[in-house]
């Protein structure tokens, strides 16, 4: 086993040895199985029948002084002058093929979330306890050592995404199966949700990068944490805001659509009108904070 | 081949009253095989110099260790150096068997060593609790376990006895020197140098940044004046009489009120002692030379820019040990001189840097008490009260 790899195996068990990453997967895990076994249970089809008021128009007018009148549509004081039924047909069965796509694309982006709060820990925490400088009195190729732990992060990210996704995916179509709709679930579908779910996985991979590249300028996890957050909320919406020239280049939200599957339009980050072109940007710059980072730990000395 | 070689090692520090020089052309070498002490107060540079040896800071200078350039061939020989710098720091939501496990998954060494060195340590009972709630001794005790992971042929231990309860401090220096018998290269700082005496072969004294004398233990304690305790009969007043004597006779001598008197002479010449006392008529009940501990020695060594100039040329002039006058030193000595010395090379006695007796005279060599200790009640050597 070459030295890059002994350092990822140890980097990878250190990453899942971590307790705020079981802590974090086994709500990620339990939350969606309990949300899908709630909504199994609810899943059903019905008629209800809706009990409707129907207003008597008349006390709904009012006469003007010009001998003309108003009506007031929905007016306070008026009373139901009379009711009717109608049977509605109430459909609250889960249909997999509209319902995991929806699931994959907003629990992307929660996973995208926790995948910086860990990737940004990850390296803050070692910092915080100094444990580098050990582990560089094992291996002190400096790069090497920086490259294998980014790399833990980012499959370790990616893998945690994939489980929680996974496990939804399966618990969806579950319930789906047993009390929903599969109809329309061939083999296209089944790909286009792989699809989405790996995405969704390499976003988390990407953020979780990303964050711990700015950790390793910024030093600290709440730094890291926080800088990520206020660019997401405060420094890109401004650019966008004030300068066009950034549209569709600004790194959190191309992480966010490209999790998400929120492109160009109605609710979609402005100027990233393709999947590819977001994870494009967001890898772009996850790459230059661990570039960044990278040398800033190359260089420094180490306590 | 020295295990460790550093040549004209420099490291400055910027701090907010300017630079700081921590390390100024420090020279070193430390032979393969035994226990090597690096000693020096603190600030003198001994864990700058050893984050130095082990790559974790820039210095200007030569650092070879092992053969190898630090840095940049340290990874060619990092499998046989294990290391202890500062206090040892592990992540401390993991127990200490999972810490050490990580470090030799880094290394691809086998799970069996983690057992092993954590029982030779003596922490197997605590090797599953979190590392966070391990005590100093503990954490030092797994830092020392993290370095002996690798079987190193060398060791590069600072301060591995802090924290330690004397019933560790006492399995450290087995362990230490049990490991430097095994032919591997100890290298250890410390400050507690009664331990460092009974552990170490080689010994080098680093102060302000440069190394300022080295050489065998033994070596370093018999450098140095050679001192005799003499003992009269009768009481003080004797004791006073004898000093006079002697120092009529051309002897530096060190007396306190209690009785107790000190005096700087070779063994081949201490039968004079007796002698230029007896033509007195003042007979001698007791003439012993006086051991140095290597406190004695390190405090000698270091106690400061007029002692170190007015001793260097006599100290180093001692076999096997090699002496260099600390910076201050240096540039008292070449300024005239300071405290006395006049810095034409005339020795001059340092009585007021050895405390034999437990209480440190302050006269200087002409007999003047420059700054009388009332609460002690010492007398120096020649002063006014003795033979009075």
């Amino acid at each position: 086993m070459t030295a890059f790899l002994r350092l990822l195996d140890a980097e990878i068990r250190r990453y899942w040895a971590r307790r705020l990453v079981r802590v974090l997967l086994l709500l990620s895990l339990v939350v969606p199985t309990v949300v899908v076994a709630v909504l199994t249970a609810r899943s059903s089809v019905k008629n209800e029948t809706r009990e409707t008021f129907v207003y008597s128009e008349e006390d709904c007018f009012e006469e003007l002084p010009d001998g003309s009148s108003v009506y007031f549509p929905g007016c306070g004081d008026a009373t139901p002058s009379e009711t009717t039924s109608e049977v509605v047909r109430v459909d609250q069965r889960i249909d997999v093929v509209d319902d995991l796509a929806d699931a994959v694309n907003g629990s992307g982006t929660t996973l995208m979330f926790l995948a910086v709060l860990i990737g940004a820990s990850f390296l803050g925490a070692e910092i915080g306890a100094a444990s580098l400088s050990t582990q560089l009195l094992y291996e002190p190729r400096r790069t090497l050592v920086w490259t294998a732990k980014a790399v833990a992060v980012g499959l370790g990210s990616a893998l945690f995404s994939l489980a929680v996704l996974a496990l939804l995916a399966l618990e969806l179509w579950g319930g789906a199966a047993w009390r929903g709709v599969v109809e329309g679930a061939d083999a296209d579908w089944v790909v286009a949700r792989v699809g989405d779910v790996l995405r969704a996985s390499g976003a988390a991979a990407l953020a979780g990068m990303l964050a711990f590249g700015i950790t390793g300028i910024a030093r600290r996890t709440v730094a890291a944490v926080a800088g990520f957050l206020a660019l997401g909320m405060i420094v890109e919406p401004a650019l966008y805001g004030i300068f066009n020239v950034f549209d569709g280049r600004l790194p959190i939200s191309a992480l966010f659509a490209f999790a998400s599957n929120s492109l160009s339009g109605e609710g979609g980050i402005d100027g990233i009108d393709s999947l590819l072109r977001a994870g494009t940007v967001a890898a772009i710059w996850a790459a230059g904070a661990l570039a960044a980072g990278g040398v800033l730990f190359a260089r420094r000395e180490v306590r | 081949m020295a295990a460790i070689e550093i040549r004209d090692l420099r490291k400055t520090y910027r701090s907010r009253r300017g630079p700081v020089a921590a390390l100024d052309g420090l020279d070193l070498d430390v032979p393969e095989g035994g226990v090597f002490a690096f000693l020096g107060a603190n600030g003198a540079g001994k864990t700058t110099t050893i984050r130095a040896l082990v790559g974790h800071l820039r210095a200007t200078g030569s650092v070879r260790v092992l053969g190898a350039e630090v840095p940049r061939e340290l990874p060619k020989v990092i499998d046989r150096i294990g290391a202890l710098v500062e206090q040892p720091s592990f992540f401390p939501g993991f127990s200490g068997h999972r810490n050490l496990s990580l470090l030799a998954r880094a290394r691809g060494l086998p799970q069996a060593r983690v057992d092993a060195v954590l029982e030779q340590v003596g922490l197997t009972a605590r090797a599953a609790s979190r590392a966070a709630t391990y005590s100093l001794g503990m954490k030092q005790r797994l830092g020392v376990a993290a370095a002996l992971l690798k079987e190193p042929a060398m060791l590069i231990l600072d301060e591995p006895a802090n924290g330690l309860d004397p019933e560790g401090i006492k399995e450290m220096r087995e362990l230490l020197r049990r490991l430097g018998d095994e032919g591997r290269t100890v290298f250890v700082s410390s400050h507690i140098l009664g331990e460092v005496q009974q552990l170490s072969d080689r010994v080098a004294i680093v102060h302000a940044g440069r190394c300022i004398a080295t050489g065998s233990v033994d070596d370093l304690l018999s450098a140095g004046p050679s001192k005799f305790r003499v003992r009269v009969p009768g009481d003080t007043h004797e004791t006073h009489l004898a000093a006079a004597v002697l120092e009529q006779a051309g002897f530096s001598v060190w007396a306190d009120p209690h009785g107790e008197m000190a005096v700087d002479v070779t063994p081949d010449d201490s039968w004079r002692v007796a002698k230029v006392l007896a033509d007195a008529a003042v007979y001698v009940a007791e003439l012993s030379p006086i051991e140095r501990t290597l406190e004695q020695a390190f405090l000698e060594i270091t106690g400061g820019a007029s002692q170190i100039a007015a001793r260097v040329p006599e100290v180093g002039s001692e076999p096997g040990v090699a002496v260099e006058a600390a910076p201050e030193a240096r540039a008292g000595a070449e300024g005239g001189g300071v405290d006395g010395n006049d810095g034409d090379g005339a020795q001059e006695p340092v009585t007021d840097v050895l405390d034999y007796y437990g209480g440190p005279a302050s006269a200087d060599a002409t007999g003047r008490d420059e700054e009388p200790d009332a609460g002690r009640g010492t007398s120096g050597p020649g002063s006014g009260e003795v033979g009075a």
